[in-house]
């Protein structure tokens, strides 16, 4: 039988079953001798031996069933010895790296050291690493990763978004690496890119003599190439996290059904319309329409649904992470989960990964002083999602960061003196702004409040800072329910910036201007061999179009099954961005679909250059 | 009794209740909106809402005058519009048991009802009726 | 030694386009060809360190002139120019040996960054 099709939900459920056993475990070591939690554990390592085994991973079934043992030796006596549950948690460990290793093909790692070993006493383990941080373990990882390749090391390429060819970039990515070593393994492979799969990154394990600096160095000069990482960073916790949204998502079937019935009108309203349109008759078709409108809203919402995801799936780790800090601060911190199965829409559950784990460490680091608690809680606020990570510990002054940010040059004295308290607040936020006295391990560095902010503002969503001396400090995100993160190309016109859906652009040409012909009130031009009708977006705007130099720009486009060129005065580039919806009435107007917020917050307004020659009647005796 | 925003309009003063105004935000940054023309000046980034500003005098026909610098963005029940208007004055709390109905003959557009305050007369906006000569115009 | 280039691109405008941005940087253009037939003859008698090349063109497209010259120079440095939304020829190009591409409209920093990498590379 063929077990690859269930590869990825092995995956993605044994990684959940992987995050309870680790929450459980902490829970276990607050509240000793909890016989119910520790009945939840065996039944976990259970689920996650039964799948592995089905699955043929033997090196983690053997694992899950070792754990499943030691379990069932304590569900009698109902009381773990605290090294046991130093034991289990290196376990759920190993066994979290071991999916890593299904996850990115490579052949299980090596778990005999582990199940030989008894479990070591307390005391003695502090002794061999007096503090057992996150980066701790990673090391303990990636020593044991592969062990029968020592020399074979993991690079993952990040590639600009949006560049043009991307398969070929990674091709050429691909050649550059086989010149310098052996590429035991990629992905995407070479055979992938050929057949032009989407590519954004490309992880690769080489065996190679070249310096890794050196190797960085020439893969940076690769045009296209963003990023250059080698991975054995400390922040695995936050890629495990980020992994944890898996690709597939699991559906509920009363959704499925609602699914099939919306279908089956739609098919019943096809048949009606097809009836109406044959008869001619325009009040029936008219109705059909309006009917079958309203069942493709519903159908939207319905898609949109299957697309949410609890907020659980990505807090899961968060009692492991807080745990792993409390013990290297020696801090006392307790946290708490509410309404985290609120859904989210997957996409924007990705991008808070990090945020959200920052804020999180951030309370440890630098909210709470000795002892305290941090809540993380989620809920529906309308038509968003509230998620605030709060500490009881001991807040920020605003007169101090106002002070600080003078120091640091960030603002001005004039500027912190006529600033808000709630303003002062926001400075944390700003770029080479940092409240801790020193830089600490986990929060000081990787990911600052900048880029927490910038990725909340990139989902069209606001950060928000209450804090009060004495009493803690609350951030708040709100974010979209649901998103439509789409690829624009962004151009010129008269004198202004505008951005168009590059589903909606075929190609962009550079036309000589001399070899423009006019034709009546056509303006003409050939490719491939065909005449195409060049017409100017800022006309259809009603801006004057501004005469082209040498050469004329212009996109190429669609319109009712048409190709026509759709003059521009120039290219600025093509990128992700988050499409928000206007307000009233700019809802109204026909060729806006929407409008995207720069970084610098600035509004970029979407156009849709079809619905915009339509309205224009510019294409009309075509 | 009621607080209500007044602002003058030509010669009039009109008048709208606070509890409809989300927010008084001092000399926007406007961005340019693709076709907008006529009472639709612009666009503001409004805590990451894209919301239009509609010149307010000129969709009711009053002419000339300087436009305050204050411009005032609706609640979300009154679709989050955002007014630029003249001179906006001052609050005040009106007793709401006075308002009447424009007397016959009251030409002044979008006017709900009328108060007297210290011997002038407040129209009380009608922004349903501001609403719906948008929903007019834009309507395509 | 001055790099010697050959520019192959039926718009006169990009020719002189790319011409100039060679020159500003002090390399030599041995050759042009308007066309992708007449190109790979060219590159035989010119032999330049490097090509730049249009992928669509009258006559013979950027693509089959590529193969032609790689078929008798397998080390020759081809870079190719395409437009966005080229993205399936581009990859054509480069599994028939094209050593990179730029993409119109592009930058001259950009243009001179992909050259000098690639004659690095050798």
């Amino acid at each position: 039988m063929d077990m690859s099709k269930y590869r990825e939900l092995f995956l993605s459920e044994a990684r959940e079953h992987i995050n309870s056993l680790s929450q459980l475990v902490v829970t276990l070591e607050q509240e000793p001798g909890n016989r119910e939690t520790i009945d939840a554990l065996f039944r976990e390592a259970h689920s996650i031996k039964g799948m592995a085994a089905t699955m043929g991973f033997n090196n983690t079934a053997r694992l899950s069933h070792h754990l499943e043992d030691l379990l069932d030796g304590f569900r009698n006596s109902g009381d773990i010895p605290s090294v046991t549950i130093d034991y289990l948690l290196e376990g759920i460990d190993l066994l979290d790296g071991l999916l890593d290793d299904l996850l990115d093909d490579r052949p299980e790692r090596n778990t005999e050291d582990f199940l030989t070993k008894q479990p070591v006493p307390a005391a003695d383990r502090e002794k061999k690493s007096p503090d057992r941080s996150i980066a701790d373990v990673d090391d303990d990882e990636s020593s044991k990763a592969p062990p029968e390749e020592p020399d074979t090391f993991q690079v993952l390429i990040e590639l600009e978004k949006g560049i043009p060819a991307a398969a070929a970039c990674g091709i050429l990515i691909l050649r550059e690496l086989e010149k310098s070593g052996k590429v035991k393994a990629s992905k995407p492979e070479m055979d992938e890119l050929r057949e032009e799969g989407d590519c954004e990154q490309i992880q690769a394990w080489l065996t190679s003599l070249v310096e890794k600096e050196q190797l960085k160095e020439t893969l940076l000069n690769i045009s296209g190439v963003a990023n250059v990482r080698f991975i054995e960073d400390r922040r695995k916790n936050d890629r495990r996290l980020r992994r944890a949204v898996d690709r597939t998502i699991r559906v509920r079937t009363d959704l499925l059904d609602q699914f099939v019935n919306l279908t089956g009108e739609l098919i019943t309203h096809r048949n009606m319309l097809n009836t109406a349109g044959s008869n001619r008759n325009w009040d029936e078709l008219n109705s059909a329409l309006e009917r079958a409108g309203r069942l493709i809203d519903d159908l939207h919402h319905n898609v949109l649904q299957v697309r949410l995801m609890p907020l659980q799936s990505i807090t899961g780790r968060l009692p492991r992470i807080v745990r792993d800090l409390s013990r290297k601060s020696g801090k006392k911190v307790n946290l708490q989960l509410n309404g985290t199965d609120v859904g989210i829409d997957r996409v924007i559950l990705e991008e808070i990964t990090d945020p959200l784990v920052h804020l999180v460490r951030n309370a440890v680091d630098h909210g709470i002083e000795e002892e305290g608690v941090v809540t993380v809680s989620a809920g529906r606020e309308k038509d968003l999602i509230l998620i605030e990570v709060a500490d009881n510990g001991k807040g920020m002054d605003p007169q101090t960061l106002r002070q600080k940010a003078v120091d640091s040059g960030v603002v001005t004295q004039a500027q912190a003196h006529s600033m808000s308290d709630r303003d002062a607040l926001m400075l944390v936020c700003r770029p080479g702004f940092s409240t801790a006295q020193e830089v600490t391990e986990t929060s000081g560095r990787g990911v600052g409040m900048d880029v927490v902010r910038a990725a909340i503002r990139n989902l069209g969503g606001t950060l928000n800072i209450i804090s009060e001396v004495g009493t803690g400090t609350r951030f708040q995100m709100r974010l979209p329910l649901s998103i439509a993160i789409i690829k624009i190309l962004l151009v010129r016109c008269a004198g202004r910036v505008l951005a168009i859906p590059i589903t909606r652009v075929q190609r962009t040409l550079d036309l000589p201007t001399s070899e423009i012909q006019t034709s009546g009130p056509h303006r003409l031009f050939r490719l491939d061999e065909e005449e195409i009708c060049l017409y100017s977006l800022a006309e259809t705007l009603n801006l004057p179009q501004a005469a082209a130099g040498d050469i004329t720009w212009a996109i190429l486009t669609e319109v009712r099954g048409l190709r026509v060129g759709l003059q521009v005065d120039g290219f600025l580039g093509q990128r992700d961005a988050f499409i928000k919806p206007t307000g009233f009435p700019l809802n109204l107007l026909t060729g806006l679909s929407g409008a995207t917020v720069e970084g610098d917050g600035r509004v970029t307004f979407v156009v849709d250059p079809q619905a915009l020659l339509e309205k224009h009647k510019m294409v009309t005796n075509l | 009794m009621a607080l209500i925003l007044t602002y003058s309009l030509g010669n009039d003063l009109y008048g709208l209740e606070i509890d409809a105004i989300q927010e008084i935000i001092e000399n926007p940054v406007l961005h340019y909106v693709p076709r907008a023309e006529g009472v639709l000046t612009g666009s503001i980034n409004f805590h990451g809402q894209i919301l239009a500003v509609i010149d307010l005098p000129k969709l009711l026909g009053f002419a000339g005058n300087q436009r305050d610098h204050r411009h005032l963005v609706l609640t979300s029940e009154y679709r989050s519009l955002v007014f630029t208007t003249c001179g906006v004055e001052r609050i005040v709390n009106l007793e709401m048991e006075f308002l009447q109905p424009p007397p016959d003959g009251h030409d002044r557009p979008a006017v709900r009802g009328i108060i007297d305050f210290n011997e002038t007369t407040i129209n009380l906006l009608d922004t349903d009726e501001v609403t719906k000569q948008l929903e007019d115009i834009f309507a395509e | 030694m001055a790099l010697r280039v050959m520019i192959v691109d039926d718009a006169l405008f990009m020719r002189n386009m790319l011409k100039d941005i060679f020159v500003r940087a002090g390399y030599e253009i041995v050759a042009e060809a308007d066309n992708g037939e007449a190109a790979p003859q060219l590159y035989q008698d010119t032999k330049p360190d490097l090509v730049t090349m249009d992928i669509v063109m009258p006559k013979k497209s950027g693509i089959e002139a590529l193969q032609e010259i790689i078929v008798t120079d397998p080390q020759a440095r081809v870079v190719m120019v395409s437009a966005l939304g080229q993205d399936a020829l581009v990859l054509e190009a480069v599994e028939a040996g094209a050593r990179d591409f730029i993409v119109k409209p592009f930058r001259e920093d950009k243009v001179l960054e992909t050259i000098r990498r690639i004659v690095g590379q050798d």
